[in-house]
């Protein structure tokens, strides 16, 4: 029964993620009334299955094997961790990133655990962090120049038309985003600690991921997508497409990073064109803390749980 | 539905068809009141109603298919205030054409002529705003077009103040005939302006998105 822990802690953070995220994928689609719910929300599912199934491995490797070496033990410990702080910070209204919080957690229980974890790797993906917004903000910020100044050559009708199909290709890619980074990231210590095979890792986090989405996401979806595109749906994809190009970048290095910061960093990007009276910096500030604090807590706690546990 | 993404979609093409034959019915409409004047037609001043109620249908059309999704969000609001203004020219043009048949009796001499005028530019004028909507589509400069839009009006408004100095001298048997024919001048001088509006509106529509 206790192997099923874990695994239950896993499904309830792709679930959380199936709530939360489609929002990053798919709310603009919806907002723009290009694609329905129901047919966003499957559309959504099928490209993080694509994802983890195409790119995932890079990520499981590095969060399930290269930061510490995951047993059940640690695994255990962690996920419920991490599971009970993304419930209580939700609960408390302080958005953590689900992934910060993980790794924050596994790399703390295995040093409770007196494992040997591997620190210049963390250093690698505190630094992903660290940057990756920053990455995702000069992108989207040379994105929107650059299609400014191609899309103004054409009739508005046509730019319209353009639009429809490049926030399509920006939601697919921030889907598969989903699955290859941060499902990944989820799933990545379940299979290296041996409580499930790739596949089946594969299979049921995509199949969570999806019944979060269907059951939990409307509302959020909803939110996000009318109040993005009510906007500017040309910000609205330089940020999306600037985040997602930067997501799949550090997937490529097998670099965990979480979606959201990226897309704030983007969004920001876009904001500084029309100069930096734009960017809420008392925003950014909390999200700055809200960065130290999750992984820096679920490290915390974790580490004197197993030190409990072993001592 | 990658068919409907990417080659504008059936609610879009629907949306524009819609609007170019709004203001194509405007040009018919402006075109028939200001022959009607010109040959004394009745039957020609009256289809201008007939005209407007075909025109306030296509609007009706227009918002409809938007309020079912056609366009992104952002551009939504901008269509149907055009073609709001648009229909308010349509409002316009009847008013005039009403007030025309009461008013016919005074309408001679200079102020035919400059009337004739007015409703000259009026027509031109609704021809070039469909030439400017095709150019939102067909790549064209607008500006151009809003720069024509814009020196017509400016003809009907001198064109106006003439016609003000003129029905000074009309001596109306009634207070209602004076009335009425002032209110007529108004009209089918302020079309212009509406007109005028709905090409500004379409330079919005043209910078929404860029």
């Amino acid at each position: 029964m206790i192997d099923y822990i874990p695994i239950i802690a896993c499904v309830l953070m792709a679930v959380g993620m199936g709530s939360n995220d489609t929002s990053n994928a798919v709310g603009i689609c919806i907002g723009c009334g290009l694609l329905k719910l129901k047919r966003a929300i499957l559309l959504f599912g099928v490209f993080v299955l694509v994802g983890i199934a195409v790119q995932g491995e890079r990520v499981m490797k590095t969060v399930g094997k290269d930061i510490v070496e995951v047993d059940m033990v640690v695994l255990s410990i962690s996920c419920i961790v991490s599971a009970t702080l993304i419930i209580g910070s939700n609960w408390k209204k302080i958005p953590l990133s689900v992934l910060q919080v993980l790794i924050g957690s596994l790399a703390g229980a295995g040093a409770g655990a007196g494992a040997a974890v591997n620190y210049p790797k963390l250093g690698q993906i505190l630094l992903s962090w660290a940057v990756s917004p920053f990455i995702a903000l000069v992108l989207a910020h040379f994105l929107y120049r650059g299609l400014e100044r191609v899309l103004s050559r054409y009739p508005v009708f046509a730019i319209e038309r353009a639009l429809r199909g490049l926030l399509l290709a920006s939601s697919i890619l921030i889907a598969y985003n989903v699955g290859a980074n941060s499902l990944a990231t989820i799933m990545g210590p379940a299979v290296h600690a041996g409580a499930l095979g790739t596949w089946q890792a594969f299979i049921l986090g995509a199949l969570f991921v999806f019944l979060g989405a269907y059951f939990l996401s409307y509302r959020v979806v909803d939110t996000i997508g009318k109040g993005i595109t009510a906007l500017d749906p040309f910000s609205g994809f330089a940020a999306q497409f600037g985040a997602g190009v930067c997501v799949l970048m550090f997937t490529f290095l097998g670099m965990p990073i979480s979606t959201t910061y990226c897309i704030i960093g983007a969004i920001s990007g876009v904001g500084l064109v029309k100069g930096m009276g734009t960017v809420r910096k008392d925003l950014l500030l909390k999200i700055l803390r809200n960065w130290i604090l999750g992984p820096t807590l679920g490290f915390g706690i974790c580490f004197l749980f197993m030190r409990l546990y072993y001592a | 539905m990658f068919k409907k993404l990417f080659s504008g979609g059936n609610p879009e093409q629907a949306v524009i068809e819609k609007i170019r034959q709004h203001i194509g019915i405007l040009s018919t409409a402006a075109d028939a009141l200001r022959e009607g004047i010109e040959k004394n037609d009745p039957e020609l001043i009256a289809s201008v109603a007939d005209l407007e109620r075909e025109g306030d249908s296509i609007r009706r059309a227009v918002v409809s298919h938007v309020f079912e999704g056609a366009f992104l969000p952002f551009l939504r609001p901008f269509i149907c205030r055009f073609v709001e203004i648009v229909d308010q020219v349509f409002d316009d043009l009847e008013d005039a054409a009403v007030l025309y048949r009461h008013s016919e009796p005074y309408v001679t001499g200079e102020i035919r002529e400059n009337v004739l005028k007015v409703a000259a530019l009026n027509t031109h004028m609704c021809e070039m705003l469909l030439i400017a909507f095709d150019s939102l589509f067909s790549g064209g400069d607008l500006r151009e077009k809003s720069l024509a839009i814009r020196v017509y009006e400016k003809r009907i408004d001198e064109l106006k103040f003439d016609l003000l100095e003129q029905v000074r001298t009309v001596e109306p048997a009634t207070f209602w005939d004076g009335r009425t024919l002032a209110r007529f001048i108004d009209y089918i001088t302020q079309i212009s302006d509406a007109i005028e509006d709905a090409s500004d509106y379409l330079q919005i529509i043209n910078v929404s998105l860029r």
